[in-house]
């Protein structure tokens, strides 16, 4: 039985990393990656927020999974997600109070992430409580992993800068659209195409 | 809190602070559900009638409820349920009377649920600091926001399927190309000067 | 029909507990947390006010009328004289309230202000912070107002952040208003 277990946890935790990456696979969690990578330290700070609170819920929700009747499956889900979402804003209003407020409205939104519901009902409610957090994991640093590239390059061609460190010096004129809205926008979609570009090319090539 | 303040509430959430050109509020449903422009009428409307009584409601719950028993800190779990328990009621009653519209909605409808839009205009609605009043209006308006940029959207997506598209663009990507245009359109809203 | 009343009271009844839970959780939680979130703010504030009057040796908290932008408000003194307001001030911007202190002399006019919290786009609208934009401030009195170009009591906007800016300009001209109680009114 825990041999079954170990054998998979590799493969779980990479599933989420990059072959069923939440982000730029799966295409969920949409409304957070263009709001929060105005900046690096943004995005990982989201991602690693938004991860903390994906592996609890899928170990509790897994845990409980037996006791949740079906019909109200849903609204159980989301009262679980909530409590530990609540429990991530207060904590980090109390320890990073810069952090929280730089993220807002954007802690609490973490419980209608689309990608912390989808694993609850796509494996959490399906899976034991160890495979449950590591694919919590898994999934969490995939979002933040995707938030960090698409971060770097607004803030780079936006700002000048990495992490609040200047690259390119004050003769960079900024491309301030990049942070903008827009921009967002259209980071991502680029970067969307170059990942549907690499999946054709592997799947031609197999 | 007169006539004109509340004119410039809708003008404010409508145009200049859209929910999801400007604030990113709602995308997922923007982008999932505009590809044809009935679709998006349809679920504009599912939103409009959504938020503005979850306005309400989470309004209602929050001043009389939360603020009195001191228990803030529940707000997020309690409006997500108000929020789980109306998309329910809404997803029945729509079944019922336009099944039509509940058939090509299909699962967008519970994802109604899931719409950073919704849970973020009850937020906003208390971050804001409004009354009852100004709370429903700006929810009504925010949410026709919403539906204009998924209407005007779904013009877009039609026209471009018609279009010669790069392959790795097809699909997400060229509407998130189209969005970031859409939403530089909506960048000149920036310069109305409201006396708010 | 017996069965389905006692299926829903089943369900809502699981679904009670689970909140009940929950609430107990936060609560907990909260309890930890409470008190340091106030203090955090508690001292971003007084850091503030240190900052725009640096020679005053007290703040006195006085009477206003809070309304949805301006909360409280305090007079600077240095020993017994009077030398000047802080206002506290939280105007919405693009991303949540920008929280500020925000610094009048005697005669009514802005001397700097203090951002404390905000939750603007950086880079952009975090730039409200920079002495750039808040040079403009200094000096001014009631009302101000964002244009183009800057003259007597005017500003400019920092570009790319309109909402941020303006949110700002709300913030200065509700704390004038507040002050001018004070000002015009007492010693």
């Amino acid at each position: 039985m825990s041999e079954k277990n170990t054998s998979k946890v590799l493969p779980t935790l990479f599933d989420g990393l990059i072959k069923n990456n939440p982000t730029l696979i799966q295409l969920l969690g949409m409304c957070p990656t263009l709001a929060t990578t105005t900046s690096v330290s943004n995005g990982i700070g989201m991602g690693l927020a938004a991860t903390l609170v994906l592996i609890c819920s899928n170990l509790v929700i897994s845990l409980l999974r037996k006791f949740i009747p079906n019909k109200i499956r849903i609204a159980a889900y989301v009262v679980i997600i909530a409590t530990f979402v609540t429990m991530v804003d207060l904590l980090m209003q109390a320890f990073l109070p810069d952090l929280s407020q730089v993220l807002g409205i954007f802690i609490p939104l973490i419980v209608v992430n689309c990608i912390i519901l989808a694993r609850a009902e796509s494996f959490a409610s399906k899976n034991g409580p160890l495979l449950s957090a590591i694919d919590g994991l898994g999934m969490g640093l995939g979002f933040t992993g995707a938030l960090t590239i698409i971060s770097a390059v607004r803030e780079l061609l936006g700002n000048g800068s990495l992490l609040g460190i200047d690259i390119f010096g004050p003769s960079y004129h900024k491309m301030i659209i990049i942070i903008l809205p827009a921009g967002g926008f259209l980071v991502l979609g680029f970067l969307i195409a170059g990942v549907q570009f690499i999946m054709r090319k592997r799947g031609a090539n197999k | 809190m007169s006539a004109t303040s509340l004119l410039l509430i809708v003008i404010n959430a409508i145009f200049i602070e859209n929910f999801v050109l400007v604030k990113f509020l709602g995308i997922c449903p923007f982008l999932g559900v505009s590809k044809k422009t009935d679709t998006a009428v349809g679920m504009g409307m599912a939103v409009i009638f959504t938020i503005t009584l979850s306005s309400a409601l989470t309004w209602l719950v929050n001043n009389l409820i939360l603020v009195p028993l001191k228990l803030e800190y529940m707000q997020t779990v309690a409006f997500i349920l108000v929020i789980a328990t109306l998309v329910q009621f809404v997803e029945m009653a729509l079944q019922k009377i336009m099944p039509a519209l509940y058939q090509a909605l299909g699962i967008y409808l519970p994802l109604i649920t899931t719409n950073c839009a919704v849970l973020g205009s009850a937020l906003l609605n208390i971050e804001k600091g409004y009354n009852f009043i100004e709370a429903v209006v700006f929810g009504f308006s925010a949410s026709v926001g919403f539906t204009l940029a998924i209407v005007l959207f779904s013009g877009v997506r039609e026209r471009l399927e018609f279009s010669d598209i790069p392959e790795s663009f097809k699909g997400f990507p060229i509407a998130l190309v189209a969005a970031s245009l859409l939403s530089m359109a909506f960048m000149g809203f920036q310069g109305l000067k409201l006396p708010l | 029909m017996q069965k389905i009343k006692n299926e829903i009271v089943r369900l809502g009844l699981i679904l009670f507990i689970i909140t009940a839970i929950s609430g107990f959780a936060l609560a907990f939680v909260n309890d930890l947390t409470e008190n340091r979130i106030a203090e955090n703010s508690t001292k971003a504030k007084n850091e503030a006010m240190r900052t725009i009057f640096a020679e005053a040796e007290t703040f006195e908290k006085f009477e206003i009328q809070p309304n949805e932008i301006v909360s409280e408000a305090y007079e600077a003194k240095k020993g017994e004289e009077t030398i000047g307001y802080v206002v506290s001030a939280s105007p919405s911007g693009y991303g949540g309230p920008i929280e500020m202190m925000i610094g009048i002399d005697k005669e009514g006019k802005i001397t700097d202000y203090q951002v404390t919290s905000l939750s603007e786009t950086p880079g952009l609208g975090t730039r409200v912070k920079d002495d750039e934009f808040k040079g403009q401030f200094k000096g001014k009195s009631y009302p101000v107002e964002l244009t183009k170009i800057p003259s007597e009591n005017k500003v400019t906007a920092i570009s790319g952040a309109t909402i941020s800016s303006n949110a700002v300009v709300k913030g200065i001209n509700a704390a004038l208003e507040t002050a001018q109680t004070k000002v015009q009114g007492g010693r």
